[in-house]
């Protein structure tokens, strides 16, 4: 069984969402950490290993998670937008 | 801020926990010390979630204190909060002004074709600060013909256009946040969507069910927000629809050039002929400023946008004196503004005028070394090209009320000069003194705003804070007084209202009112007895002073401390403060004072009160 079977279900994206912003070509959005938060504060040394990589991968992702929740806050007052979108500074 | 830091950390803290967690593992792996390390992955990976954790409840501790207007510290949160209001805070505006272009002589023979043609927001650039400015028209292309003998105006504003992108999703009301970054022209922002401009409204409620609309407002999360309506008031973007947002980027008041003739421009574009060959305008053109480039404003203050924002009026219509202040004061560049009618005088043919009394921050019109006594007089006013280009500021607007019309009133320049004299502790120099004085009284000056009286126990105050001032005592003296002492006579002017058969009056820009008052202002000039001095019940009209000896100004008065006029036995008074000498601020030294242990003890204790 593959090691990865079942799993990220939390990072997939739903195909209907994707289409709302097909023809974005926005700026000043910021830098996009969610791939690096964890891992660019972290010794490549001790990320040569596949299992350790995952391993902060996974820690990585509760991270990006809780940074979107504070935008999720930020967002709070703004009444017309929808609550998921993170793309604010 | 200190006071705001609300998540105590006394309880639990990140410390203890890390500290544990690594006695924990040093006991499992039975390493401690030098060989329990941050070279250890267990260690590193501790560190870093311990301090993303502390990361983030900073930006939990943040977020939640940028809710509250009253302790947000960023510009967007304070900003965003405002619109929660209905207050739509100023994200600045760009200068705008105008030049005329005409060819070169004989260079219309050297361009194929009968017409050089320069694309709408073309760029120049102003030799005198750098920035870029925007050629704007109506059309797509501005088009110089090769038979034009004369100068075509162009309009001009300060900035760069930049644009960005976003995707229809079909869906009623849909709300897009846009991130711009920095100063925006308020006022200047086109919506296309599939190509097509959409129209900027103010309310979704403006909108009829087929109108292709769409509200624009500072962005309640930084930028611009933009509304789309509900098929019902304002039409829905199809899905997928391509929504195209251009904006200009804005150096604000940075971007407004004095009306000196220094101001020039040249083109950074190219032109292009019939057969589109590129070519430099600045070879083949001459240009020539007609209205320099003025009403740039930098974003709102945060102060500013946190007293006003309570007071936004939701009609968004300019009809009351209120409305009109409002509206006024996101500009930015005005130390006092005040509009009022007269609806409560007896005079009834008024009562549809805003009369608009607006002061410039002089603050802001200085240049190097200058302060309030050495500007140029004329920068404490607006010029007749200003006031015309806050005219059409406000009628570009689209706010204003139809049958209310704006007036500006004329201040009314009072003169005065003040004498200071001072005591002071011997060891400091008198000219050191008298620019440390210099320095605080300027400040003072130009930063004041209120309207109804000066008081010299203010300036008294300044002073006493001057290191090395013992005791100080300021007077006023008002040229208009010392004019009636030197010629024996003073002037008094009295407004009548009469009603009157209806006339009809001219009142410029091709508009006639009738008129059922007659309004008639008289002025008589009455002697007095210089034994016996100006009568009590018109002194303090003549005098400009009150029985304190402060400074009594009326609406449309204005104080100022300046020289170039005569005092009672027919000295000039002179612009420059001196030493000693009549002018536009004396500062009279006595002999100092010994400094010894005591009155050093006694101004400390005086300055610790």
């Amino acid at each position: 069984m593959s090691l990865y079977k079942d799993l990220y279900k939390y990072k997939l994206t739903k195909k209907y969402n994707l289409t709302k912003s097909m023809n974005d070509l926005r700026r000043n959005e910021g830098r996009d950490y969610s791939k690096d938060l964890l891992k660019n504060s972290l010794s490549n040394h001790i990320q040569r290993k596949d299992i350790m990589r995952d391993f902060i991968s996974f820690i990585q992702d509760v991270f990006v998670e809780n940074v979107k929740a504070v935008t999720k806050l930020k967002l709070f007052k703004a009444f017309a937008m929808p609550k998921d979108y993170h793309k604010v500074k | 801020m200190a006071e705001f830091k609300f998540l105590e950390s006394a309880r639990v803290k990140a410390s203890d926990i890390i500290s544990d967690a690594r006695v924990y593992i040093s006991r499992v792996y039975g390493r401690a010390g030098e060989l329990f390390t941050t070279a250890s992955p267990f260690a590193q990976i501790m560190n870093v979630v311990s301090e993303l954790t502390e990361l983030i409840m900073f930006y939990i501790e943040d977020a939640t204190v940028e809710q509250n207007i009253m302790t947000a510290q960023q510009s967007e949160s304070v900003y965003g909060l405002a619109r929660l209001t209905g207050h739509d805070p100023a994200r600045g505006f760009s200068a705008v002004g105008e030049i005329e272009v005409r060819w070169k002589p004989g260079k219309q023979n050297d361009v194929a074709g009968d017409a050089i043609y320069i694309p709408t927001n073309s760029q120049l650039r102003s030799d005198l600060n750098g920035f870029t400015y925007l050629m704007r028209s109506a059309n797509d292309i501005i088009a110089l013909s090769t038979s034009e003998v004369n100068y075509i105006k162009i309009p001009i504003i300060q900035g760069n256009i930049e644009s960005q992108q976003v995707t229809g999703t079909g869906e009623k009301f849909q709300t897009f946040n846009i991130q711009t970054g920095g100063t925006t022209a308020h006022d200047m922002v086109t919506i296309m969507v599939n190509g097509e401009s959409w129209r900027v409204y103010d309310s979704i409620y403006d909108m009829n069910s087929a109108a292709k609309g769409v509200v624009v407002k500072t962005g309640v999360t930084g930028g611009i927000d933009l509304f789309f309506g509900n098929d019902n008031f304002g039409m829905v973007p199809p899905n997928g629809s391509i929504i195209a947002i251009d904006y200009i980027k804005s150096k604000g008041s940075e971007g407004n050039l004095g009306e000196s003739k220094d101001v020039t421009f040249k083109f950074v574009d190219f032109g292009f002929d019939g057969l589109k060959s590129e070519y430099d305008l600045n070879e083949f053109l001459e240009i020539k400023v007609t209205s320099s480039p003025k009403m740039g404003a930098d974003p709102e203050s945060l102060e500013f946008t946190k007293l006003i924002a309570p007071l936004q009026s939701k009609s968004f219509v300019l009809a009351t004196p209120e409305n009109y202040e409002h509206f006024l004061a996101r500009y930015n560049m005005f130390s006092y503004i005040d509009a009022y009618n007269t609806t409560d005088d007896q005079y009834l043919d008024d009562d549809n005028i805003i009369y608009l009394f607006l002061l410039p921050d002089v603050k802001s019109k200085l240049i190097g070394s200058q302060d309030y006594f050495s500007v140029p007089t004329e920068e404490f006013f607006f010029s007749q090209s200003e006031l015309g280009a806050i005219r059409e500021a406000v009628e570009n607007s689209g706010q204003q009320m139809v049958t209310t019309e704006i007036e500006f009133v004329e201040p009314d320049k009072k003169l005065y000069a003040m004498n200071i004299n001072v005591r002071h502790f011997e060891g400091y120099d008198e000219i050191q003194l008298m620019n440390n004085i210099r320095a605080k009284v300027s400040e003072y000056l130009l930063k004041i705003t209120r309207r109804d009286r000066l008081p010299k126990s203010d300036i008294v105050a300044l002073i006493e804070g001057v290191d090395g001032v013992d005791s100080v005592n300021v007077q006023f003296i008002s040229k208009s007084y010392e004019d009636a002492l030197r010629t024996g006579s003073y002037t008094v002017t009295q407004t009548t209202i009469t009603p009157q058969s209806p006339v009809l009056e001219d009142v410029g820009n091709g508009k006639n009112r009738i008129l059922f008052f007659k309004k008639t202002v008289t002025s008589k000039t009455v002697t007095f007895n210089a034994d016996e001095g100006i009568p009590m019940e018109v002194r303090k009209e003549v005098t400009g002073l009150d029985e304190f000896g402060d400074i009594l100004l009326n609406k449309e008065d204005v104080a100022m401390f300046r020289g170039g006029w005569q005092d009672r036995t027919g000295a000039t008074v002179v612009d420059d403060p001196k030493i000693g000498a009549l002018s536009s601020m004396t500062v009279n030294f006595s002999n100092p004072i010994p400094r010894t242990v005591y009155t050093q003890i006694q101004s400390a204790n005086r300055k610790a009160l």
